[in-house]
Order: C-alpha cells, then structure tokens, then sequence
C-alpha cells in the first residue's frame, strides 16, 4: 500500500526552486538588508489575502503519543519508531505533507495500535479507561462497544464518525468478541483497525465557503480545530475544541479566539512549542550526535540528551513561563542545568535539573552559547565556525547557505598535524579561494565569535596553545566576542522574521512562499508591536485569515504520475 | 544568583572560572580550594613482573585448597572438618601455621609511607628508595591473590561497589590553597559524598562530577587536618580518622589510626599512597562477615593464616600487657577533580592528633 500527501508532492518543484533561489541571493549579496526585514509600519490590518493551501499530512510520531496519552493517559505508550519525516525549508513538519506510507510503515502503525489496543483493555486499565462495563466479559455487547467506539474514535480521528464507520467498527468488535467469547479481546481489535484508520493516521483538511466571504473558501470547523491543534499542543483536540468544531463556535471570530486563548493557556502549549522549537532549531540532529570519546570523553549520551534539554527548558521558561521578549533569548544569561551539563560547565550541581543564571562578564549568554548549539554543529573531533555559521545563518534567521562545490580540497584544513594552531588561521585558507570565499564571507565571521567554545561547548582561552580571537561581524554589525555576537543577533531584523516564517509554515503545513510576503510582514509588524512575545505571536497566526482561509489552488495534472 | 541558595557560593565561585576560561593549571581552583572525589583504593602492593621476587613460593591457597589441606583423606565427621574450618575462620587461633601453604610477602621493597619517622629493621624500603617504609600489612595480603593487581577480586569489587553505591563516596577538599604546586599551609578536610560518580563515555570515573557534602549520616566522616604540598605533592598531618569504605559490608567504613596521605595533585585529579594503622581485631572482624566463601576462594584468601600474620606482624599501639593491636597499612588511591558542594557552612570536627609514641 502506498498512500501519498498528494498537497506536498504537487508543492516540491517550486519549493526545490524557492530555496535555491534563496541561497543563489545568499552567497552573492549582503545578508539581511531585505530579508526578513519587519515592516515598519507597527499597526497594519491584516491584509486582503487568500490564506494557505489544504494540507494531507501524516501525523508525526510525537503526534501520535501525544493524542493518545491526552485521551487514555500518559500511562499508554508504545515506541512505534515511525520514521522520521524529511526536512523541508528547515522543518520536518514541512516534510509530513510530503510523506508517504508505504507497506512496510504501515506494519508499524499496525504494531503500535496492537500494543495501545492491549494496553487499554487490559484488566489494569480497562476499569478506568472503559466508558461502560459489558453485560458480560465472555461476549459481545454492542451498545457498550458502541459507546466506547463512539467516544474514543472522535477523539481520534478528531471529528464524529460517521455512523456508518462506527457501525462498522462495532460490528468488528461484537463479531470478534463472539468468536473469542471475550468482549475486551473483541473491542481490542476494533481498537487496532481505528488506530490504523487513514482517519487517524492521516489529516486531511477540507475546506467550505466561507459565508462571511462569498466566493471565499475556509477551514471546515473540524480542520480548523485540528490545524490549531497540531500546531499549538502537537497533537489532535480535545473535547473542548472538538465542542466548539460541532457547535461551529470556532468559525467565529469571538468563539475561535476563545478557543485559541484556552489553548494557549493549557500546559499543552509547553508541550507543542517544545515540539515546534525542537524542530525550527533542528534538534534531531541530537539523535545521531556523537564525540570523539579520544578527545571528548566526558561528552555522553547524556550529556547530548541533557543539552537538547537544557535549550528546550531555557526557551519555554522564557517564552512562555515568563513570557519573554524572543530576541532576549539569545543574550539572557538564564538556563538550567543537569550534573551531566555541569560538568561540561565546570559548575556545581544538584542531582535534577536546576535552574541557574550565569554570572555577569561571563561569555555565556543566550542560547548560542549553550552546549545545544555548541556541539551539535561541530564535528565529532573539533569545532567548526563554518557548520556554525551556517546553522545561525540557516536555523535562526532563515537564510539557506548552498552546500560547498564538490571539488572543494579540505586537506589543509583536516590535517592533524598542521603547523596552523586556530580555526580563525585554517578558515582564511578558504576565504583565499574564491570559489569558497562567497559562501564562507556569510558563515565564518558569526561562527568563529563562537570559537571560545570547543567541539562538547567547553569554554577555552586557547587552542594549541594560540590565543583564540573571537571578534567578528554580523551583516555589517561588529562585535568583539560572542556576547556581542549574540546582541548584533537579538538586533538584526532577521531573527524575528524567521521565527515568524518557521511558525506560520508549521503552523499551516506548508512553505512560506514568495507570495505570502504581505501576510508574513503583517505577522512581523504584529509580532514587533507587541514586544516580541511568543504567546502573541501564537496568537496572531491562528487568529489571522492566513491561517484559517483557503487558497483553492487546483493541483496540476502532473500530481497523478508524480504520486505513481 | 536567585534560584538555589545551594548553589549560590559554588556558582559565584564558578564564575571566575568561566570569565578567565580554560581549566588551566590552578584554574579549578575556586576560592583557594579544589575538591576530589575517590575512585580507586587498593592495598598497596608492590608487586614484581613475575611476582616471584615478593613471592618465591606462589600464592598463598585460598579456604578450598587450605580445607583440602587440611583434611583430604580424613574421614571424620562434619563437626571435625567443615565446623571446626569455620570456627577457625571465626576464631582464629594464634599459633603456629597448622599444615598449610601461607607464605608471607618476602623481601625488603614495598609501597607505603615512613609513619613513624623512623627507619627499623622490619621497615621497608620504598622502589624509589626512601627509607622506613611502614606497611607490614603488605606482608599479610601481598601473595594474596585477592588483593593483588591488576584484577585482585577485592580490587574488582571496591570498584565495583564504588560505581553501584554512594554510601562510600568519600571526599576530600582542599582549602587556605594558593597553588597546587607549592604551599606550604593547606587545610584538608574529608567528608562523605551523596552522588553517584561521573563516568565518561567509555564508562570511565572522570572529573568534572558535583559530590553534595552528607551532612546528616555522614557527620561522623568529617575531619580537617593540616596539609603541605611540595612540587605539586600534598601530605597530611597524621590523624585518626573514619572513612566509608566501600568493601566493609559488616561496616561500611574504616578506622585508621594515624592516617596520612600524600598525593600527587592536578587539577583533573590526585593519586598516590594513603597510610595509617588498622586495628587487627577490627579489621579481622569485619573481614570474614564482607566476603563469603566463594568470594574468598576466588581470590584465595586464608583468613585463619591472615590473622595469625596480622598478630604476628603487628607494630603499633601497643594494650596494656605491651602486644601490638594494630598493624601497618598503605593504600594506592586515586581522586578525581570533583565540584564539592556544601549544603551549608561546612561542620568539621577537628582530626583527633594521631599518637606520637608509637610503640613498635
């Protein structure tokens, strides 16, 4: 079986397109005259727009667990080891609409409904989770079945089902349980075959006339519920929004920006904007990271584990807790840390997580200078200013940086045993070539101001002995070390505009394209009025007609080969 | 810093480090003081490449070649051959070896420290010739298996009790400290740690850990004393002290008369020799309650002959008729750089003053 999202297949071409594009401008002009920049105009009324496309995606694995702890408790959980989406303009959860399941995928979905289906009718559970006790265990009861099927399969399939498909799903459970004389045995596998439903597994957004806008298509009631969902609690809705979806209250402006308040002021919201910086800063990477335990052997699994950690604590304690400013991210002196992390610190610390505040003077500030950044965009063996030159430049203000030309000679700068002592000296061989100088003018400057930090984010004066220069430029802004490479970043109007361009995209599914200026500046001039706060922010996308109406593209005739 | 007053001075501290930046050197020392944490002990044995200087006859035979000794071939009656072995194991008789091999650690060379101030005639001499090493321990446990290196099975398990528990964490901070080369007037104090220790990616203890000082049980491990260090070596006063050790399972700590150190320090770490008295009836008590018999046959350890060795050898603090009750000990030990963390104003107890008249 093979199922396609056929909206992101039809998107590819042109997206493939936008981003080299992006990154030709990239190498070739200054960054960050134009890019990004925030409108100056603070007031704007949401422009005239024709809001996003309809998305198929396929719910992410996160996605998965997290519906089903908020509907059976966090106590039911499988490790489904679904595979991971691919990345696309620098979100994975770009890569969902993209997906497909083939056969073999559709193995593991099978796997890790039979699992949850268990976990659910066992007799540990079944007493709390059930909504009605059978008549007997030993056989079918089809009203039982049915109340449970109803209740549950709405929450999963984040709509009603429609009587048909819970008829359906009753009468596998009742024929089962005649035949296995056990009525949980029965619903367990109506369990199953819902969690394997398209209508789980899948979201497929559908669109109505908007009645206020004749001629104009939006979100029907329970997409948009499920859309607002995925985006700020990364999982399906809960009974509450799904009342506001069936009554048609959230079609309103008042009624949705109710809904949206409530979500906003759920601890679910830690939850998905976990998942959604987790994403926007590339975390899983952190999957794969490892050190050289030669030369970084205190840097461990736990150590990786801890700084993704770390960073995450540190985003959702400022944005969110204590609602603040986002560019002060990347110069605020507040984190938390684990023993493990400590010890790459050289600070003290009790066994959990604590939170701490690094003393003023101290060369850590903001959330570049965290062990995160550090040693994620480093190589297994040594620090790199270009890879981390170029995840600011990609990551954090959304400027593609092209991959190296493929006859590029590293020898100079990979030999161990090079008479050069500091990066600063084996990076300037490449700024003499001019084939890698355009590329390495825009990574290098912000990646060597980090060069105090080595391969694990430890803190040195030196490296081989030579005195390490961290000085460099941002687009024009000088700064003499990284704390003035993390205030040039707070100040440049890039680092808000990506932010606002990653959480529209993730929060609609899709690329933000050429054509979506006018609606992402309208979001960056509320976003800057209003001190930069996330909450805000949050709450301007999904409360704006970007995020709710309906561009009814109509898919080329190519959609159908390219999906064969 | 406003969140966790623990963390308050250790921090403020810290900062010095993070603003001047690498762990350099005298780096880690924060306020003039450096913590360590123990990850390795052992007896300190000296040991030749083919153990055949120390020990010209092999190893000594551990309970199952001793019992096989001692009644193969006997057709007695269980109360006359197991009951009577472990009552000897028990209650240990002083005389002569009955007929079983035990061989004491031969020669004049051992590890250990000079903890009388005086050169004897049962002193050894250390491997790099320094007079009037005090270790007749070395002489009881050094053909031992059990305690020899690399892979003695005691050695094994203090190792391996020291990654699996913290009740024997055991502390030492370095205070008054102007340099980790030379100065001439340190305070040490010991203390019992809370935490689990650091390991590294290859499961290695490493520096760099954070130890919370136990100031509720562990009151009793806490002693300060003076301390010298001279080209980057520290010692120690002389004092009695109690210190958790991590294969008393009877008790689940040590007493040392006269214990002093001297240690090799670094910023990531110290090592060297640590030395003292052990009482030989307190540590022949603790020793057949913490290791089983199968323990003891892996590492082949005679009980019955140890003490009679450790009676015999035994050469200071002398009881009331003049028979030494204590004997001779060095241990090779090893620290790694830990972030001692205090939960409060530090509670030490001053270190008894060790015995000067050391009676040998």
């Amino acid at each position: 079986m093979a199922v396609f999202a056929k909206a992101g297949i039809v998107k590819a071409g042109p997206a493939v397109c936008l981003v080299a594009a992006l990154a030709l401008v990239s190498c070739s002009a200054p960054i960050g005259k134009d890019q990004g920049a925030a409108p100056k105009v603070a007031s704007t009324p949401e422009p005239a727009n024709d809001g996003s496309e309809k998305r198929l995606r396929v719910l992410s694995e996160a996605q998965y667990l997290n519906t089903l702890a908020h509907v059976f408790g966090p106590d039911v959980k499988t490790e489904p080891h679904f595979p991971p989406a691919q990345r696309y303009d620098g979100l994975l959860a770009l890569g969902t609409a993209r997906a497909g399941v083939s056969g073999a995928q559709l193995e593991l979905y099978q796997k890790a409904a039979v699992t949850v289906a268990g976990l659910i009718t066992n007799r540990e559970r079944r007493g709390y989770l059930m909504t009605c006790k059978p008549a007997s265990e030993k056989a079918a009861d089809r009203a039982c079945a049915q109340q449970f099927l109803a209740y549950t399969g709405r929450l999963l399939s984040r709509k009603p089902l429609p009587q048909a498909e819970l008829a359906a799903f009753v009468e596998t459970a009742s024929a089962s349980a005649d035949k296995l004389q056990d009525f949980y045995a029965g619903l367990a596998i109506a369990l199953e075959a819902m969690l394997v439903s398209p209508k789980v597994i899948f979201v497929a957004e559908r669109s109505e006339s908007d009645p206020q806008h004749p001629g104009q298509q939006r979100l029907d009631a329970y997409s948009l519920a499920t859309r607002l969902s995925l985006f700020l609690w990364n999982a399906g809705p809960d009974d509450a929004v799904l009342k506001a979806a069936e009554s048609g209250e959230i079609l309103t402006p008042k009624g949705r920006a109710r809904v949206v308040n409530m979500m906003l002021a759920s601890p679910r919201l830690e939850t998905g904007m976990r998942a959604f910086f987790d994403d926007m800063f590339a975390f899983d990477d952190f999957s794969t990271l490892a050190k050289d335990p030669k030369i970084y052997p205190s840097f461990t699994g736990v150590t990786a584990q801890d700084a993704r950690e770390e960073t995450l604590r540190t985003v959702i304690d400022h944005l969110i807790t204590k609602n603040g400013d986002y560019r002060d991210l990347f110069t605020t002196r507040d984190t938390f840390i684990s023993p493990s992390l400590a010890a790459q610190y050289r600070l003290p610390a009790p066994p959990t997580w604590t939170p701490y505040e690094f003393p003023e003077g101290a060369p850590r500030a903001g959330i570049l200078t965290q062990i995160s950044f550090l040693s994620v965009h480093s190589h297994p063996g040594r620090s790199s200013p270009t890879l981390r030159g170029k995840a600011l430049r990609e990551i954090l203000l959304c400027q593609p940086v092209p991959p190296p030309p493929p006859n590029v000679d590293f020898s100079a700068v990979e030999n161990p045993n090079s008479p050069i002592k500091t990066a600063r000296e084996r990076i300037n061989i490449h700024q003499k070539n001019p084939a890698c100088a355009g590329c390495h003018k825009i990574m290098d400057p912000m990646g060597l101001a980090l060069e105090n930090f080595d391969a694990i984010g430890r803190y040195r004066d030196t490296e081989k002995g030579a005195p390490i220069d961290a000085s460099g430029s941002l687009d024009g802004k000088a700064f003499k070390d990284v704390v003035g490479l993390g205030q040039v970043l707070h100040d440049h109007p890039a680092l808000t505009s990506c932010l606002v361009k990653r959480a529209y995209s993730y929060g609609t599914g899709g690329s933000a394209k050429a054509d979506d200026k006018d609606k992402l500046d309208y979001i960056n001039a509320r976003f800057a009025e209003q001190g930069y706060k996330l909450p805000d922010l949050l709450r301007t996308i999904t409360l704006s007609n970007a995020f709710s109406r309906i561009n009814e593209t109509p898919a080329p005739a190519a959609t159908a080969a390219s999906a064969n | 810093m406003k969140h966790n007053s623990i963390l308050i001075a250790a921090a403020a501290a810290a900062a010095a480090v993070l603003v001047s930046g690498a762990a350099h050197a005298d780096d880690l020392l924060k306020d003039r003081t450096i913590g360590y944490v123990l990850i390795n002990k052992a007896f300190a044995t000296w040991q030749s490449a083919d153990g055949k200087t120390e020990c010209p006859q092999g190893f000594n035979h551990g309970p199952r070649e001793q019992f096989k000794e001692l009644f193969e071939g006997v057709t007695n009656k269980y109360a006359e051959t197991q009951l009577q072995y472990e009552a000897e194991i028990h209650f240990p008789g002083t005389g002569p070896e009955p007929r079983v091999f035990f061989r004491e650690a031969q020669g004049k060379t051992a590890l250990g420290l000079n903890l009388d101030g005086k050169v004897g005639p049962n002193d050894f001499t250390g491997p790099d010739g320094e007079k009037g090493i005090d270790n007749q321990m070395y002489r009881v446990v050094g053909c031992t298996e059990n305690y020899r290196g690399p892979d003695g099975s005691a050695r094994h398990f203090i190792e391996s009790y020291m990654q699996k528990f913290n009740y024997n964490r055991w502390l030492f901070e370095l205070t008054n400290v102007d340099s980790l080369a030379d100065d001439d007037d340190v305070t040490v104090t010991i203390y019992r740690g809370l935490d689990g220790l650091t390991t590294d990616a290859a499961g290695n203890f490493t520096s760099g850990g954070t130890q919370r000082v136990d100031l509720n049980r562990g009151k009793e491990f806490i002693y300060s004393m003076p301390g010298k260090i001279k080209d980057g070596v520290l010692t120690t006063a002389p004092a009695d002290i109690t210190f958790p050790e991590s294969q008393q399972r009877g008790f689940p700590y040590q007493s040392v008369h006269a214990w002093q150190a001297r240690l090799k320090l670094s910023p990531e770490g110290a090592s060297g020799l640590m030395a003292g008295y052990l009482d030989v009836e307190r540590w022949y008590h603790n020793l057949p309650q913490q290791w089983s018999t199968h323990h003891r046959s892996y590492g082949a350890e005679p009980l019955p002959s140890q003490y009679r060795a450790m009676v015999r050898l035994a050469d200071g603090y002398p009881d009331a008729s003049g028979k030494n009750t204590a004997i001779s000990t060095a241990w090779e030990v090893r620290f790694a750089q830990a972030l001692i963390m205090h939960p409060d104003a530090p509670q030490t107890i001053a270190g008894k003053p060790a015995k000067t008249d050391i009676a040998r």
